[in-house]
Parts: C-alpha cells; sequence; structure tokens
C-alpha cells in the first residue's frame, strides 16, 4: 500500500483562501493534454489535490507521471480512467479532464491498495488517510476498478474504518464501455483491479448528494440466484427471462440483447431499501445460462425492475443538487465533482447531457465543475450503504 | 419511488438477513455480519450485536471509541440517543433468548423507526438468537472434534512408542492449538541436573503471566505444563480442564516409557548419562538467550583420535569403557555449570560461559581437555593411548542461533583434524570459507574422472641389493583446469569421503594393469603397487573388480600388489580378510602401507595375509644412525622378516638412508634418490634405457639361436642408443663401438622415417626383431662384416 499525504498548517487560514479548478483536454499526446488540463486547472496556484480523469485511449502511465511532475511532489495526485469525462458544461468523450484544489483549510491524506487481498482490506486500507487528518471536515473520496464487483464490501472496509462521521463518495473507473480494464493511479503509480482512497479535510463544510429519477415498473422481487456478480434466478425463475417478461421485451430480446432500446440500459434493478431504492446496473446478459450480469445483489435480496428515462434522469440530477444545496445551507459552494454512472449518459444523448451538466451549473454557478462517467458510484451521506448504479453522485466543495 | 410501509416485505428481508446469517462460520463472523447488516437493511449509520451483557460487535463507529455504555443502556423498542462523533440519533433495539440473551441495536439519525421495523428487528433478533445458538453448539462440537482429534494423535502415537520427543512435542502443540495459538511449554524435572529443567515446547521463560497443570510420573510430580495467557485469561474452567487433559497425556506418555530414567534417555546419552544433541541444543539455546554482559557462551567440539582404532581392537566393551573414562575426566576439568555432551560416536561437546577475554578462556579449557585425554587409559589391564582434536566457537551477537554456533565448533573441529591432531583450534570465518573451498572441491571432483583430468604417476620400487627396480608405485594426481596439480591430500580424503574413490579407484586399477601390461614386454618381473582405500575393500565387487583390471591386461595376479593402510584394513576386519583372501588366491601381494604410524599390533601381521611391509618416510628421513627412527626401522625389518614379509622403505632421500638400510638388510626402497614419481611416458623411457633384464635377455637370446645365427646382437632404443648383448656378455656402452659397421638388410622398422646413416662395422647387421612395443626400438641380428651398410639411427 501506498500513501501519499499533503498537509497544510491548521486552520489560521481563511476559508477564500481555498480553490479548485478544472481544465480538459483532447490533444492526442498523453503528457500534451495531461499538460494542457493540469495548466488550466492549476491556472498558476500550487495545488494540494489534483485528480485526472481520462479516456483510457491515453497511455496511462504517461499521464499519471505527467500530472504527478507538474503538480509537484507535496501534491496528491491520483485518478483513473473513464468512460466519459465532465468539465465544466462540457460532457466529452476520448478526452482528459483536471481537477485540482488547493489552499489553506484543504488537508489531503492518500492511499492505494489492490483488490486482489480482498476487497473489504482493501477500503480498509484505502480508509486509513482519515487518521492523518485533524480538520472538522472529512471525506473520504473512492476510485475503484469498475469491472471486479462486491462493492459493497470495500463500502463495508471504508465504512468500518471512517464510521458515520465521515461521508464517502467516489466513482468506479471506466474504459469507453469496452468492459476490458480499467486503470487507476496514484503517485506515478498505475494499477488495475485496484482502489484509490483519497482523504480529504477542510475547515468548510462539504456535501454529498445522489439523485437517479429511475421508476419502478414491477412489483418486489426475491433474487433466488446470485454469485454477488450474476443473477441466475429471480422468483425461482430465470433470471433474464423473468426480467425480459418483467420488461415487455420484444420476442427477439429472448435470443439477443441486440434487440432491447438503449442495449438494454433503459431497465435495471433496485435494491428495495428504506431510504429509497438503490440502483443495480444490469450490465450484461448470459444468453447459454439465462442469467443477469449485475454486480453486488446478493442472493435473498428484495429487488424490482426499474425503468429510466431522460426526464427522469434529469429529475435525478434536480435531486442530487437539491440534496446538496440543502445539505450546505448558506456556504458557498467553491467545486463540485461529480461522479455520473455512464448509463446515464446513454440515456440522455448528447443534448440531454448537456441539459444535465446545465442544471448542476446553475444550481452551484459559482463552482467549478469536475468529473467523469463511471462504471458505478459511491456515495454514503447517512445510514451505512453506500453503493449506486445509474445515479449521479456529487461531492461539493465550499 | 420510495419505499412505502405497505411496500416493506419483511418476511422476505428477514430471509435476506437469515440468508446472509447462515453463511457465517462461526459466532464472531455472525457477530461482524449482523452488526453490518442491520445497520444496512435499517438504513442506519449505527449497528451492534451483544450478547450476554458483552458488547461482541459494532459497526459505524470508525476509529472512534466505542460508546458501550450508551449501547448497553438501549432497551429493546425505540429511544433516541446522543452519540459523540455522530449526533442526535434515533434508537431501536430488539432482544432474544434462546441459549443465550442478546440484543441488536441500530441507531440512525434520519428519521424515527416505525413500527414494521420494529417487528422487523425483532424477527431479526429472534432469528440470529437461534443462529448464534447453532453456531456455538457447532463451534463447540467443532473444538471438541478438534480436541478430540488432537488427543486421539497423542494417544496414537504413545501406543506406537513414538520417540519421547516427539510426543512430548505433540502434547505442547495439541495443547497450544486449542486453546487458541497460546504458546505452550512442558518443563520436565531432570533428576541428574535439578537446577535445570528440560523444555520441551515453548520458551516461557520470559512469560509474564502463565497457567500450569502438575505433570506426574507413576503419581509423582515430574514437571508442569504451562501455557502462556499475556494479558489475557483463560475463558473458564473448560481451557483449565483442557489444559488438564494435556498435561494427563503427557503423564500418560511418560509413564508410558516406563520410568524418568526412561524419559532422560530421549534427552541423555544412555552410555554416559551426559546430555545428548537435544538436551545440549536446549542448553544452548538458554545460554544464548541470557547471555549477561561480560559473560560469553562458547561451545568446545571434540573429536577423539583412534577410538575406533581401540573399538575394533580391544572390543566394543573396551570402547564403550573408554567413552565413559573420556565423559569422566572432561568432566572433571570443567566448572559445574558447564555442560558436557555426547552426540555419539566419539564426539562430545561442552558448553561453557567465559568471561572476560574470552577466546584465550576457551581456548585454555580445550587444552585442558586435550591434556587428561591425552594420558593412557587403562583398559582390561592395558593402556590405551588416544588423543583430541578441538574446535572453538564463540557467541557472538545475541541473537545467534545455536545451531550455527555448533555448526562452527565442528568447523573448528574439522580444521583441526586436517592441521595436525592433539590441536584446539578456534573458528574463524575464513575457516567457513575454507570449508566452501572444499565443498566446490569436492563438486569439482565429481567430474575431475570424465574429463581426464586424473592421471597416474608411477614411482619405481627398487631392489636395495640389485638395484634394478622390482615394480612401480601407481600414484593418482589431479590437474585442474584451473587450479593446477591438486595434491593428493587435498582431494584423496575428499573422493573417500564423497564415495567418488571406488569409482576413482577402479579407474586406477584399470591403468594402472593396463600400463604395466605394456611394460611387461620390457620387463616381465615387474609389478604395479596400486593403493586401496577401507571404502573400496567394503565394495562387495572390489575382489571382481581387481581380476577384471587384470584379465584385460593379460596379467597374472602375481604381478599386481595392493596397498592398504592398516587403520583401513581394520575398519570392517572381518569384510577385508573375506575379500583379501579372495584376491590372494589369485596371487595378488598385499603391502601394509605407513607401517609404524598407526596402531601396528603383531596380531595384525598374524592374522592379515600381507607379503609385504612398507616403512613409512617419517621414520626414513628421521634416520641418523642411532635415533629412535633407526631403532623403529631396524625393529620393523626384523619384524617384517620374521613374518616372512617383504620390507619395502619409503622416501629414500639420500645415500646415507641407503646405506643405512641396505644395512639393515632392508629388501626394497622408494624415493627421490631413486626417482621421483614421474607420468608413464617419462617411466617408460626410464625403463627402456634399463639394461635388459635377464629375462628378457634369454629370451631373445634363444630365439636367435633357434635360427641358426651367431648369437651377437644389438639392442637400439628411442633414444638413439644402442646396447650389446652377446653370449651372456653385457657390454657396458650405451652405442656401438666407432669402428663397428652393419649393414641392415632394409630400412629399419624402428624409425623409418629417419635418415639413412652409414655406420662402419665390421657386421652386417641381417635381421631384425621387432621390441615390446612400437617405438621401443628393437633387436638387430649381426652377422660378419660385409662392408658399408645402410643402418637407421636407433
Amino acid at each position: 500500500m501506498q500513501t501519499k499525504s499533503a498537509a497544510s498548517s491548521l486552520p489560521s487560514a481563511t476559508p477564500e483562501t481555498r480553490w479548485m479548478g478544472v481544465g480538459h483536454s483532447a490533444l492526442s499526446g498523453s503528457a500534451e493534454a495531461t499538460s494542457e488540463a493540469i495548466h488550466q486547472a492549476l491556472s498558476g496556484r500550487t495545488p494540494r489535490l489534483v485528480l485526472v480523469f481520462c479516456s483510457p485511449a491515453y497511455d496511462v502511465p504517461t499521464v499519471a507521471a505527467t500530472a504527478q511532475a507538474m503538480a509537484g511532489d507535496e501534491a496528491v495526485v491520483a485518478g483513473c480512467t473513464t468512460a466519459g469525462e465532465i468539465c465544466g458544461q462540457l460532457a466529452l468523450s476520448q478526452a482528459l479532464v483536471a481537477v485540482a484544489l488547493g489552499g489553506e483549510g484543504f488537508t489531503v491524506s492518500s492511499r492505494v491498495a489492490s483488490l486482489e487481498a480482498g476487497p473489504r482490506e482493501a477500503g480498509r486500507q484505502v480508509a486509513q488517510g482519515l487518521l492523518e487528518l485533524e480538520r472538522p471536515h472529512k471525506v473520504l473520496m473512492l476510485l475503484s476498478d469498475g469491472l471486479i464487483g462486491l462493492r459493497s464490501e470495500l463500502i463495508r472496509g471504508a465504512y468500518g474504518v471512517a464510521g458515520a462521521a465521515v461521508p464517502l463518495v467516489g466513482g468506479c473507473a471506466g474504459d469507453d464501455l469496452l468492459l476490458v480494464k480499467t486503470f487507476q493511479f496514484h503517485a506515478g503509480e498505475v494499477i488495475s483491479e485496484g482502489v484509490v482512497g483519497i482523504a480529504l479535510g477542510s475547515i468548510a463544510p462539504m456535501a454529498i448528494g445522489t439523485g437517479h429519477g429511475w421508476q419502478r415498473i414491477s412489483e418486489p422481487v426475491v433474487v433466488t440466484g446470485s454469485d454477488g456478480r450474476w443473477i441466475h434466478r429471480l422468483n425461482d425463475e430465470p433470471a433474464l427471462d423473468y426480467f425480459l417478461h418483467a420488461v415487455r421485451a420484444p420476442a427477439e430480446a429472448y435470443k439477443s440483447g441486440e434487440a432491447l432500446p438503449y442495449g438494454g440500459l433503459e431497465y435495471m434493478l433496485g435494491l428495495l431499501r428504506p431510504g429509497g431504492e438503490e440502483i443495480r446496473a444490469t450490465v450484461g446478459a448470459d444468453y447459454a445460462t439465462r442469467s443477469l450480469l449485475c454486480s453486488d445483489v446478493p442472493e435473498g435480496t428484495l429487488v424490482a425492475i426499474m425503468q429510466g428515462s431522460a426526464e427522469g434522469t434529469l429529475n435525478g440530477t434536480h435531486e442530487a443538487c437539491q440534496l446538496v444545496s440543502q445539505a450546505l445551507g448558506e456556504h458557498e459552494p467553491l467545486g463540485v465533482i461529480a461522479f455520473d454512472c455512464v448509463a446515464r449518459l446513454v440515456m440522455l444523448g448528447q443534448a440531454g447531457l448537456m441539459e444535465e451538466l446545465k442544471i448542476v451549473t446553475d444550481a452551484f454557478p459559482q463552482a467549478a465543475l469536475g468529473g467523469f462517467y463511471t462504471y458505478g458510484e459511491f456515495a454514503r451521506a447517512r445510514g451505512s450503504r453506500g453503493i449506486h448504479n445509474a445515479t449521479l453522485a456529487l461531492l461539493v466543495l465550499t | 419511488m420510495t419505499l412505502a410501509a405497505q411496500d416493506v416485505q419483511s418476511p422476505h428481508r428477514l430471509v435476506e438477513f437469515l440468508t446472509a446469517i447462515s453463511r457465517c462460520e462461526n459466532v464472531a463472523e455472525a457477530a461482524r455480519t449482523g452488526a453490518e447488516l442491520i445497520a444496512e437493511e435499517f438504513d442506519a449509520e449505527i449497528g451492534a450485536v451483544i450478547v450476554n451483557d458483552r458488547l461482541m460487535s459494532t459497526f459505524g463507529f470508525g476509529q472512534q471509541s466505542v460508546p458501550e455504555a450508551m449501547l448497553k443502556a438501549a432497551l429493546p423498542g425505540t429511544d433516541e440517543a446522543i452519540f459523540e462523533t455522530i449526533g442526535s440519533c434515533h434508537t431501536l433495539a430488539a432482544e432474544w433468548h434462546a441459549g443465550a440473551t442478546g440484543r441488536l441495536v441500530v441507531a440512525r439519525c434520519h428519521g424515527a423507526f416505525g413500527y414494521t421495523e420494529r417487528h422487523l428487528l425483532l424477527g431479526m433478533a429472534g432469528a440470529f438468537g437461534l443462529a448464534l445458538d447453532m453456531l456455538a453448539v457447532l463451534e463447540r462440537q467443532r473444538r471438541e472434534q478438534q480436541v478430540l482429534e488432537v488427543l486421539l494423535d497423542i494417544q496414537r502415537a504413545i501406543s506406537h512408542r513414538a520417540p519421547l520427543p516427539d510426543i512430548l512435542e505433540a502434547v505442547t502443540q495439541g495443547a497450544s492449538q486449542v486453546l487458541g495459538g497460546h504458546p505452550v511449554s512442558l518443563l520436565l524435572d531432570d533428576a541428574q541436573d535439578p537446577g535445570r529443567p528440560i523444555v520441551s515446547g515453548a520458551d516461557l521463560s520470559g512469560a509474564a503471566e502463565t497457567v500450569s497443570a502438575v505433570v506426574h510420573i507413576h503419581g509423582v510430580p515430574a514437571g508442569t505444563l504451562l501455557v502462556e495467557i499475556g494479558g489475557e485469561t483463560l475463558s473458564g474452567q473448560e481451557e483449565l480442564a483442557l489444559l488438564r487433559t494435556f498435561a494427563e497425556h503427557a503423564s500418560l506418555a511418560l509413564a508410558d516409557a516406563r520410568s524418568l530414567e526412561e524419559m532422560q534417555k530421549a534427552f541423555r546419552d544412555p552410555l554416559t548419562g551426559l546430555p545428548n544433541r537435544r538436551l545440549f541444543l536446549d542448553r544452548l539455546n538458554q545460554a544464548l538467550r541470557q547471555q549477561a554482559p561480560g559473560h560469553t557462551p562458547a561451545v568446545l567440539f571434540i573429536d577423539l583420535d583412534r577410538f575406533k582404532a581401540i573399538n575394533d581392537t580391544m572390543g566394543h566393551d573396551a570402547g564403550d569403557e573408554l567413552l565413559c573414562a573420556v565423559a569422566e575426566r572432561i568432566g572433571k576439568v570443567m566448572r559445574p555449570d558447564a555442560t558436557v555432551a555426547r552426540f555419539g560416536g566419539d564426539e562430545f561437546a561442552v558448553l561453557v560461559n567465559v568471561d572476560d577475554a574470552p577466546l584465550e578462556t576457551a581456548a585454555r579449557i580445550g587444552e585442558r581437555i586435550i591434556e587428561v585425554l591425552r594420558q593412557p587409559f587403562g583398559l582390561g589391564g592395558q593402556l590405551a593411548y588416544i588423543g583430541a582434536t578441538v574446535g572453538v566457537a564463540h557467541a557472538g551477537a545475541s541473537d545467534q542461533q545455536a545451531d550455527v554456533l555448533l555448526r562452527h565448533a565442528d568447523i573448528a573441529m574439522y580444521r583441526g583434524k586436517a592441521v595436525g591432531r592433539n590441536v584446539v583450534i578456534t573458528y574463524q570465518p575464513a575457516m567457513g570459507e575454507a570449508l566452501l573451498e572444499r565443498q566446490l572441491l569436492q563438486t569439482h571432483l565429481q567430474s575431475a574422472l570424465g574429463g581426464g583430468e586424473l592421471t597416474l604417476h608411477y614411482q619405481p620400487i627398487v631392489d636395495l641389493r640389485s638395484g634394478r627396480p622390482k615394480g612401480l608405485e601407481a600414484l593418482l594426481r589431479w590437474r585442474h583446469p584451473c587450479r593446477g596439480m591438486v595434491p593428493p591430500c587435498d582431494f584423496i580424503p575428499l573422493a573417500e569421503e564423497t564415495g567418488a574413490i571406488v569409482e576413482i579407484g577402479r579407474w586406477v586399477l584399470d591403468q594402472a594393469c593396463r600400463q604395466l601390461g605394456e611394460w611387461h614386454r620390457l620387463d616381465p618381473s615387474l609389478t604395479v603397487s596400486v593403493n586401496v582405500s577401507a571404502r573400496q575393500l567394503r565394495q562387495p565387487s572390489f575382489a571382481d573388480d581387481v581380476q577384471a583390471a587384470l584379465d584385460q591386461a593379460g596379467l597374472e595376479g602375481r604381478a599386481l600388489t595392493l596397498e592398504i593402510t592398516e587403520s583401513a584394513l581394520l575398519e570392517d576386519l572381518e569384510l577385508a580378510l573375506g575379500t583379501l583372501q579372495a584376491l590372494k588366491a589369485v596371487g595378488i601381494a598385499l603391502a601394509l602401507d605407513d607401517f609404524g604410524t598407526g596402531y601396528s599390533a603383531l596380531s595384525h601381521l598374524r592374522v592379515l595375509p600381507v607379503d609385504e611391509l612398507k616403512i613409512d618416510r617419517s621414520f626414513i628421513s628421521t634416520m641418523e644412525g642411532e635415533s629412535d627412527s633407526d631403532r623403529l626401522a631396524a625393529m620393523i625389518v626384523s619384524l617384517g622378516h620374521a613374518c616372512r614379509l617383504r620390507v619395502v622403505a619409503e622416501g629414500i632421500e639420500d645415500s646415507l638412508q641407503l646405506a643405512a638400510l641396505k644395512e639393515l638388510g632392508c629388501d626394497y626402497g622408494q624415493g627421490y634418490l631413486f626417482r621421483r614419481p614421474q607420468d608413464a611416458q617419462a617411466i617408460g623411457d626410464y625403463l627402456a634405457g634399463l639394461p635388459f633384464a635377464p629375462e628378457v635377455r634369454n629370451r631373445a637370446r634363444s630365439r636367435l639361436a633357434s635360427q641358426g645365427t651367431p648369437a651377437r646382437m644389438v639392442r637400439t632404443s628411442t633414444r638413439n642408443c644402442c646396447q650389446e648383448a652377446c653370449h651372456g656378455t653385457q657390454r657396458p656402452s650405451c652405442f656401438l663401438p666407432p669402428h663397428h659397421k652393419f649393414i641392415c638388410q632394409g630400412r629399419p622398422r624402428w624409425q623409418p622415417e629417419a635418415e639413412p646413416q652409414v655406420f662402419h662395422a665390421t657386421w652386417r647387421a641381417d635381421g631384425y626383431l621387432p621390441g615390446p612395443w612400437p617405438g621401443a626400438g628393437g633387436w638387430i641380428r649381426i652377422g660378419t662384416a660385409a662392408g658399408p651398410g645402410v643402418g637407421g639411427r636407433g
């Protein structure tokens, strides 16, 4: 496990000195693009944290090394590959976005761990950075591999260290929807199947908000067969058939996933919880075993089929913004980091995406906005659960 | 759309909860999972599991301190609480009463708990209590099963009469295993050394807190089984009962070993009563751990010299008596706190704690040991003399390993053996390197034979009366591709150690016999002497190998002499006698090598089928006319002749020594005075240059005579020298007289490429008989003078 920390002197500093900046680049050269985006984000300031979200089309080791070199040895530099990037009102593809923050009043500490030792242990390890922070407000940001599953165990491990007092937020790395391999990087080192934990401390409040806007279209269903990654049976019927029947799929869809609108991303499962449904993306199907690829749905769980729409998705965006605004009250946001599910990108289309980002920037007009399209989101502001799909998770700094 | 109250499918959520709990392996995991799941199910920040008023698990406090009292105070039903790090919370608790009594507690910041949730948690608590009871039962059963299996293994070891140390080790390991991995140690009273118990298992000398159970032998306390509990406590009577059970099994094993005496056998040498290697290492470990400033543990490794010979010649009882006497003598020169041990055979070790200037002190102790062992031992009315070589090693760093220290002392002792016996050698790191070097050499030696690096040199054994060689001793040489010539004393002992000597010895026999076969054409009376090691002699195929070598070279048995040292013969006298008698039957001679340096018992000369005694060079080199060596040499010569043996003196280097030996009537000799060992080519040339052996000369003469020609002939050799042999007279000149002329019929065959040359001779060479081997010249039959002729350079 590698560690990194960027401490500052303690809170005699004024809040005004805190800042967040974003930058982006679509240059094809990895070093050039990284350099351009970070240059914009820094605007000559010295950062405590630089996050870089980039398409896997870039040479990730070059991105990681360049970012660390530009940010300097004192700064924590981390990031991951994506399924799309967010910078202000721009929803980008095959590009690179940098988010930088700094100034007195912020403290950053980070850890990286491999998921090979087990997601719970990895979660426990990357949360250790929190122990070094002595700020009144803390948040733990997780950037994890998005293809491995068992994120619930990762969150349990992190929550076991962070406890209820520290919100969790973050997203799962993507690979431009190739679903092959994602990368995470930290302090110049690039890994896969790993997780980076960034403990962020501030003298000012930070808030987390989530929203999805999906609608239940079925009665509760019991997951009667699941291995944690694949759902084999729903209500003791083959999961794929039950799912297709519930979404009134055309006859051809029983033979091939091609026949489903939006490649099947229009429908998902929702775990029924007291605080609302937690969406789980059905990202694939095995037509031979009639199973659904849908992680983190344990056997015995009660779920419902959920339907998404462009309108509902935008409602979810409003919901996330409202939750944050309520939580922050009078505190002035200075930056927003968005972890937006790639499924929402598919639902919204280009026009819808711009609308979604406009909703966010309108909600926090003084704040810089940066983030990426994910393969799953982390957000826990209340309760003890924190994994989501098809959801927009916002971290707003003041 | 949020989950409305009517949508709450409590039974399903209960099933989900139970499904997850049922996957748990043990109570601890179930408690952890339970706390996590109830927090997640109720969208709460905090989950807690309390069993029998003990807080088993919590979820949601992170690294902050857990408000245990507040959680325990949460009564069944709903309430409110303020937690320091989280703030104001609604709480919900539900109890269960099964085998154990317990409570599930959840707390959340947002939203009070409704009645549906109260019912759900109540159901979960009931189910959780039942699941926990079941897991506790399973866990107990598993543990009982584990205890039974461990005890069964120990009982099986006892009934199979496994070695006692192994059983005691199994007792301590088994007890540790079932007592949650706490270290366990067994301390047994040592009747012969009451202050120092014998330790099996973990070393708990530094343990802060232990619990113990007494171990008995036939009802008499004999030791203690200890478990370290550190800051913890053993959870109850059950664990203490388990410890006692293991102590009883140790008692059973000890009783089964019949007595404490039997037990001590496991740790003591049964012959001398001294600690054995196991106990010695245990004591050494303790000494290293408790090493105080100014006191350095040191190990002396002692190896007796000549013990084996005494054991073989005087019998095993005498050998045992000697070992006991050695043990007693070593003990007497030691301080009471020293540990003297016997490792088996003639190896002893001493552990001492030396004060300042440890090197000198330990070396002095070693010298004292050598001195007391040098004094004669009275065994069955006879005096026996032995010696000892001592290796010393001192503990360096406090974390030094006992076995490493012992190995260092062993290396030093080994070094002492190499440099000469009866010495004390202190370990130096370079010795380890020397050992490594030796091991490297040993590795190379394995391939030396295949690589053609081994060769034989030969040294003539000369008849002291005639001055003619009667035979040659074959001497093994190793020309290493990188190191050059490796001295025989460096590699032959290595070959013996590794057993490579068997294959090498077979090659030497083959090679020496084949070479002699060639030289027999020059002189059929020559013999070859080959050195044989004890290891070769023990090979069942040795006699067959010797016969095969003779057959292959076309030699008779009498052409071969096997040289064997007395000590090699005595290593397994019975087997050696059988083999040697089989060899004697085919005419092979036996020489007793290095006679006078070993045990040189007269009885051996009577029993062994010896033909020849070889006086060691050490006696010859110190012959001064009236010295002890002169007298010893004279005695050996007389002894040999009295036993009708040939006597060969080795290492004759000057004419005075030769004259003295002649005077004594010594039969044969070898040494630099005659010729140093040389390769086959050089020795072949030397042999060819010698005057004809009578047998050869007679044979040639009779062949010439049978052809009816004048019996006059000359011999040529490759060295351009010719000798004349005519009618029984031998001309001293090497060359034909200049005024002689001869004519050779046709080109001489001995050097076809040679330039023809005219010789002026009064005879005509009219015939040619080839010599014994190509290039060695031949015989030219000389006829009457017939003018100039064409000859060849011989």
